[in-house]
């Protein structure tokens, strides 16, 4: 099996089937990082702008960097012009928590609180980040080189965001309360 | 020494914890009660299932990416015609003056073994001598374009890096 960054080469020089297997490598993740981070608002969308973007650019790629962050480097990008253009639907982080019926706080936050609507609940730049680190399981490094931020940004992100939804599930501590005050 | 400070770090970016933080959460109770509430939103973060691609998804974008695809093959293609064009007539550029010194110098080897030999044996050696010339500037030629083409790959591999 070719490796991702020899497939980008190929593509450089236009050739589809490296495209295709690409695209088919990646496709689900790519999908549902996008989808994540609009919270499904035209991902389809943005999913092939990021592959057009991926042959406009391919001649350029440092065969020296992983195609994977190349990549979602891209698609982050894209999600943030997207976002500039398209204001999010502000979510209000106490509705987070609400009860469609019933008394019982556990079973209220059980109903409510699905992980959607969490993500919903955090800024773009923490969402990214918790999306990129518990979905795509990549390391604070990648996630760093992806952002383009610093890895203490990224891991103050994190706990900030973490803390975050640990208030909104209920769960939370006195860490978690102290990092949302912050 | 671990401290909680490490275990807490450990916990909010979502590392595995090695034996040592794990023997750490038996014993403090405030970490224990970190762990479990952070495990629990990762537990309702992973619960989120992402839809899977819709079906036509990546043939659609192939089929938008293909003009553009179809775009740089075609200037690669005139790109490497083009270089390839001027490496060949930059080889020819030297050959008259080659063809002018190989003739002046076959003439000259032939009027030197006249004088040395009977002609039909002069005349051998110099048909020899210019078959050999020939050859060697035909070969040479033959290579430019070969050559060329591995000059043209290389160079694009060198772009990627």
């Amino acid at each position: 099996m070719a490796p991702d960054e020899d497939l980008v080469a190929a593509i450089a020089t236009g050739d589809e089937p490296a495209l295709e297997e690409l695209c088919r490598r990646y496709e689900r993740p790519l999908y549902q990082f996008l989808y994540r981070q609009t919270l499904g608002r035209d991902v389809e969308d943005l999913f092939q702008e990021t592959w057009l973007r991926v042959v406009r650019a391919a001649p350029r790629f440092d065969r020296s960097r992983r195609f994977s962050t190349w990549m979602f480097q891209i698609a982050v990008n894209l999600c943030r012009d997207w976002r500039r253009r398209e204001p999010p639907a502000p979510v209000d982080p106490a509705t987070v928590a609400e009860s469609p019926d019933g008394d019982d706080a556990a079973g209220r936050i059980e109903a409510s609180l699905d992980a959607e609507r969490l993500l919903a609940a955090l800024p773009e730049s923490q969402r990214s980040v918790v999306v990129l680190r518990h979905y795509h399981d990549l390391s604070v490094a990648e996630v760093a080189e992806i952002l383009g931020c610093p890895r203490g940004t990224v891991k103050s992100r994190l706990h900030l965001a973490m803390a975050r939804l640990a208030t909104l599930t209920g769960v939370s501590t006195p860490q978690a309360d102290e990092a949302v005050e912050k | 020494m671990i401290t909680c400070g490490n275990v807490l770090e450990a916990l909010f970016l979502a590392r595995d914890l090695d034996p040592a933080a794990t023997a750490h959460l038996q014993e403090c109770a405030r970490c224990r009660e970190q762990a479990t509430a952070l495990a629990a939103v990762g537990a309702r973060l992973r619960a989120a299932t992402a839809p899977a691609p819709p079906p036509g998804l990546r043939r659609r974008t192939l089929a938008a990416a293909a003009p553009l695809l179809a775009e740089r093959a075609a200037a690669l293609a005139h790109g490497y015609r083009r270089r390839l064009t001027r490496a060949v007539a930059a080889a020819l550029v030297p050959l008259p003056i080659v063809l002018a010194l190989d003739a002046y110098a076959i003439r000259t080897l032939h009027a030197f073994l006249s004088a040395l030999l009977p002609a039909p044996v002069s005349a051998y050696l110099a048909f020899n001598f210019a078959a050999l010339v020939v050859l060697t500037i035909a070969l040479t030629y033959a290579a430019v374009p070969v050559l060329a083409d591995r000059q043209i790959r290389l160079a694009r591999r060198g772009g990627y890096t």
